[in-house]
């Protein structure tokens, strides 16, 4: 019997080159990535939790998330759970960060978010429509998406 | 992946070189940013802070006190562990039987997870990994390395154990049977490595010097007295 | 909350084609393994990761596949060699004594020497 589609993150087994052992300590950005996501998801916050930001990460499109550093789908991660709580919006994220790369002598307009899986992912039990609890914006199912019964029994 | 950055910090550890393995109290330093940010998520790091800070939610002095908290959290804890573990019969039960508990003697917790101890033996070898995203023992060892969270090491640990193991210079019989222990929910897993031969009479502290983070990861045997990988 | 599975348990990881976030790794489908531990009741992180309350909690288990049960000789092992992984109860089937032979391993593939 075939194997499931399965998403990016899912790689147990995967075929893939020699590992780099060699060591890399961090930068400062990712540090402070760490520590803001830290922040943002601990007590007495608690925005969300760590499976929500498992589940942001895993939404990257493939392409995104194959890319990408491991700091970097954070900061993504970061981005669309904020947003999808309602504690920041896109424009103004979008704003700042057009204001920041004008700053650093960039020119353009400003990254837009990535690109992330369609929604129309498993609800939690219980719940009819809408998107995740609270969310404001962000990850809602696509007209005609179905919606459907989350876990196995 | 997250760039290009200099390394200068005394040791040389090219691809390979497996004369000098990862010390265990690795500096929980910061390499400084190299270069200006230049990507587009060093770009979102700094807006999202802004923004945040400027909304209250949280404070630029709170990220300082973060970033000093986890300064603390490095291998050398876990080696401290193992150490006690080798020359504290009783808290090795305990530490075997309730990780929590045990470790939380020592002053580490970690809230919501279960912390197990993997005990190696001449029959079985345990090595660590999170195929799915990159889960670590984090409260006690410190960040993970880099190629713990590399899709190298999350996709073929499962599948190539033993020659991912020899990639770490690591060579053990066929003999031996090789656990990976895919870490899919809330625990956290530590090993506990076999305590080198040679090293009778060692106080805990002195053995702790020979508890290499690769060691409690799984990737790396204990340092024999000489210094050297066993 | 009563468990299903003891240690010792021969069990069936279910072949679920769902999407969405799940905590069971793909390559473990369709696998037999044997239960070495229960780790109790855990909140349900497929809940969990939608801002739900993780409720009910479902028994997660640690259980150990033999390699060759997984990779059936591709890979690069020692026949004694294993993977554990902690898997949800929801996941997991039972395999009674009537358990068919595992499959056969495919000849020509590469292993460890």
């Amino acid at each position: 019997m075939p194997k499931p589609k399965r998403g990016a993150h899912d790689m147990g087994g995967d075929r893939a080159g020699p590992i780099d052992t060699s060591e890399h300590l961090p930068t400062l950005t990712e540090r402070r990535i760490d520590a803001m996501m830290l922040l943002l998801r601990a007590k007495p916050r608690a925005f969300w939790r760590t499976d929500e930001n498992r589940r942001a990460i895993e939404s990257l499109a493939p392409e995104t998330y194959r890319s990408s550093g491991y700091y970097q789908k954070w900061a993504y991660a970061m981005r669309a759970l904020l947003v999808e709580k309602g504690i920041l919006t896109e424009a103004e994220v979008d704003r700042r960060l057009a204001e920041v790369r004008r700053r650093y002598g960039l020119p353009g307009p400003a990254g837009k978010a990535p690109r992330r899986k369609p929604a129309g992912a498993p609800l939690p039990a219980g719940r009819e429509g809408g998107g995740p609890a609270g969310a404001k914006s962000g990850a809602k199912p696509s007209a005609g998406a179905a919606v459907r019964k989350s876990g196995p029994a | 992946m997250t760039g290009e950055h200099d390394h200068d910090h005394g040791h040389d550890h090219a691809h390979g070189d497996h004369d000098h393995p990862a010390p265990a109290h690795g500096h929980a330093g910061i390499q400084p940013d190299s270069k200006e940010p230049s990507e587009d998520w060093e770009f979102l790091e700094i807006a999202l802070r802004e923004l945040l800070i400027e909304k209250g939610v949280i404070t630029a002095r709170e990220i300082e006190d973060k970033l000093e908290e986890w300064d603390g959290k490095c291998p050398e804890n876990g080696a401290r562990i193992v150490a006690r573990a080798w020359t504290d019969a009783e808290f090795r039960k305990r530490l075997l039987a309730d990780g929590n508990a045990a470790v939380a003697e020592m002053g580490f917790e970690l809230p919501g997870l279960k912390l197990v101890v993997l005990e190696n033996t001449p029959e079985v070898h345990h090595m660590v990994v999170c195929t799915l995203c990159s889960c670590y023992p984090r409260a006690i060892l410190g960040l993970p390395p880099l190629w713990y969270k590399s899709k190298e090491y999350r996709s073929r640990a499962v599948r190539e154990p033993r020659a991912v193991l020899a990639e770490f210079g690591t060579r053990l019989p066929k003999s031996r049977e090789v656990r990976v222990v895919d870490s899919t929910a809330d625990c956290r897993f530590l090993v506990l490595p076999e305590r080198p031969k040679g090293t009778e009479g060692w106080s805990a502290d002195r053995l702790a010097t020979l508890v290499t983070r690769d060691s409690m990861i799984g990737t790396a045997l204990a340092l024999s007295p000489d210094g050297t990988r066993a | 909350m009563s468990a299903r599975f003891k240690s010792g348990d021969r069990v069936l990881v279910r072949n679920d084609d769902r999407q969405g976030h799940v905590r069971t790794p793909s390559y473990l489908k369709g696998r037999r393994g044997t239960v070495l531990k229960d780790f109790g009741a855990w909140p349900n992180p497929e809940s969990l990761a939608y801002g739900g309350d993780g409720l009910p909690p479902k028994v997660n288990y640690w259980v150990r596949f033999d390699m060759d049960e997984v990779w059936r000789g591709d890979g690069d092992y020692a026949h004694r060699d294993s993977v554990v992984a902690e898997i949800y109860e929801h996941w997991l089937e039972p395999l009674g004594p009537s358990e068919p032979p595992r499959a056969k391993r495919r000849p020509g593939r590469r292993r460890a020497a």
